[in-house]
């Protein structure tokens, strides 16, 4: 395909699809942007969820350690 | 201290500032490629919160502008790939905006509905090539950035959505 044939066809795409050129953006995004940080979800890394987990098993094994533990907070 | 050393600090005034700096700009290179604004507008928001996510990995040597357009581009062909078809802007869509006129091309009705049919059926990274160097006219060098490839490969995409729609527009009885 020459170059004649690609300005051509840029031409009728062009026709079919117009530019997008000019269309601005029609307001601020950053109140939107805000909102999606502040719901963001709360995260815990596997390791916390593991101690957690850990120390769940261990009071319910050991019951009797659980008023030592309070006793040391 | 710099603003985007600032920003990889996770300074939320410094994202705020780079926020301002570029959405209109992310948006812009967005809805060029994916042609619709409600959705470009998601896809913005969707790549700041990827770039605010991100902020400790950036390197601030780098251009955010960008790194920013090389995760919105990304995000766009995943939209792209996932709607399965260019989301043809409707006109209706689109003259609900603000716009420069667009000269009339004199092309009919039917040859436009033909070549927007050609143009949907290009496969996605041929046709994301198509709609910003021959439609909106962008330098090769801009979309080689946002795409992490070459010039040479830009330009041998550019050439292959040339030929694929010559030969479908052929099919559909559009000479050029």
């Amino acid at each position: 395909m020459n170059q004649q044939e690609k300005e051509k066809l840029t031409a009728l795409l062009q026709g079919a699809l117009p530019p997008i050129e000019g269309r601005a953006l029609r307001g601020d995004l950053w109140p939107k942007m805000l909102r999606r940080l502040d719901r963001r979800p709360v995260r815990f890394a596997w390791f916390d969820l593991a101690l957690a987990g850990l120390a769940a098993a261990g009071f319910i094994a050991f019951p009797a350690v659980i008023p030592w533990v309070l006793l040391q907070c | 201290m710099e603003l985007l050393e600032r920003f990889t600090r996770g300074e939320m005034a410094a994202f705020e500032t780079l926020f301002q700096r570029y959405q209109a700009d992310v948006y812009h290179w967005v809805v060029c490629l994916i042609r619709d604004p409600a959705a470009a507008e998601d896809l913005t928001l969707e790549t700041f919160w990827r770039i605010y996510r991100a902020h400790a990995r950036f390197d601030p040597a780098r251009c955010f502008g960008a790194w920013a357009r090389r995760i919105a581009t990304n995000l766009a062909l995943e939209h792209l790939r996932k709607a399965g078809r260019v989301v043809m802007v409707g006109e209706e869509v689109l003259d609900a905006q603000p716009c420069p006129p667009v000269p009339d091309s004199g092309v009919l009705a039917d040859t436009r509905a033909a070549i927007r049919r050609a143009f949907a059926g290009l496969p996605v990274k041929l046709r994301c090539v198509a709609a910003l160097v021959l439609i909106e006219q962008q330098r090769y060098a801009d979309v080689a950035e946002a795409l992490g490839i070459t010039v040479e490969a830009v330009k041998s995409r550019e050439f292959r959505a040339v030929r694929l729609l010559r030969k479908e527009l052929k099919e559909m009885g559009v000479e050029l």
